[in-house]
């Protein structure tokens, strides 16, 4: 962690105005927001639930990696990264990237570039409940 | 050797733990702690995963030591 990056897995429910507080700055132009959201469907099935797991030092560790290379390889001044664990219900929000930058295309491009690279490679778990099972996203062959 | 290894995703649905220990040949390398899992225990014969050491992703080649952290990371499905 460092002043220009915000880095959380929490249990708690994620507060979007912290994100934004975190990357807002007189200097900036834009500010980019992905907010991810728990949809009720998958798979052609009805979702009921689901539950995020993680392996928290490791996945604290390459969130910072990601913002670490968001900051180097874009020009933005700061980074968010929240993400959730625990259970959650249809439309919470698991995750949320927050970026700001002085022009947008920046803003944009490291936005993306940090939820994509965190489905990748962060260690994080998401198990999907139906009324007739569950299933672990990803891993079933 | 004895290693803990630290489990996750499907894996603790498979091992109903989230921490086994077993015992490995001395100089064991990532690739040789993946084929004995892979043997023995034939439920994740077919699943993908990889391995982090000390929270850090592994390439097969690398050697395994005793006190190490060692983890099985099935695909991740953050976001």
């Amino acid at each position: 962690m460092n002043e220009r990056s915000s880095i959380l897995i929490t249990s708690r429910k994620l507060n979007l105005q912290n994100c934004y507080d975190f990357v807002q700055d007189k200097s900036c132009g834009g500010i980019a927001l992905f907010v991810g959201t728990v949809r009720n469907n998958s798979y052609n099935k009805t979702v009921t639930s689901l539950n995020f797991s993680s392996y928290k030092p490791m996945a604290i560790k390459e969130i910072e990696k990601i913002a670490n290379k968001a900051l180097t390889d874009f020009a933005i001044l700061k980074i968010a990264i929240h993400h959730v664990e625990g259970n959650l219900k249809i439309g919470d929000i698991p995750v949320i990237i927050a970026t700001s930058a002085s022009h947008r295309k920046a803003a944009f491009k490291a936005c993306q570039f940090a939820i994509d690279t965190l489905k990748e490679t962060v260690p994080i778990w998401k198990k999907e409940y139906f009324k007739d099972g569950a299933v672990w996203v990803n891993s079933h062959p | 050797m004895k290693i803990n290894l630290l489990l996750f995703g499907i894996f603790t649905d498979i091992f109903c733990s989230n921490k086994i220990e077993l015992s490995l040949p001395n100089n064991s390398t990532v690739g040789d702690l993946k084929e004995y899992i892979s043997k023995r225990y034939p439920k994740t014969k077919n699943l993908n995963f990889v391995v982090a050491i000390d929270e850090n992703y592994a390439i097969n080649d690398k050697i395994i030591k005793e006190n190490q952290v060692v983890a099985l990371i099935p695909p991740v499905s953050g976001g």
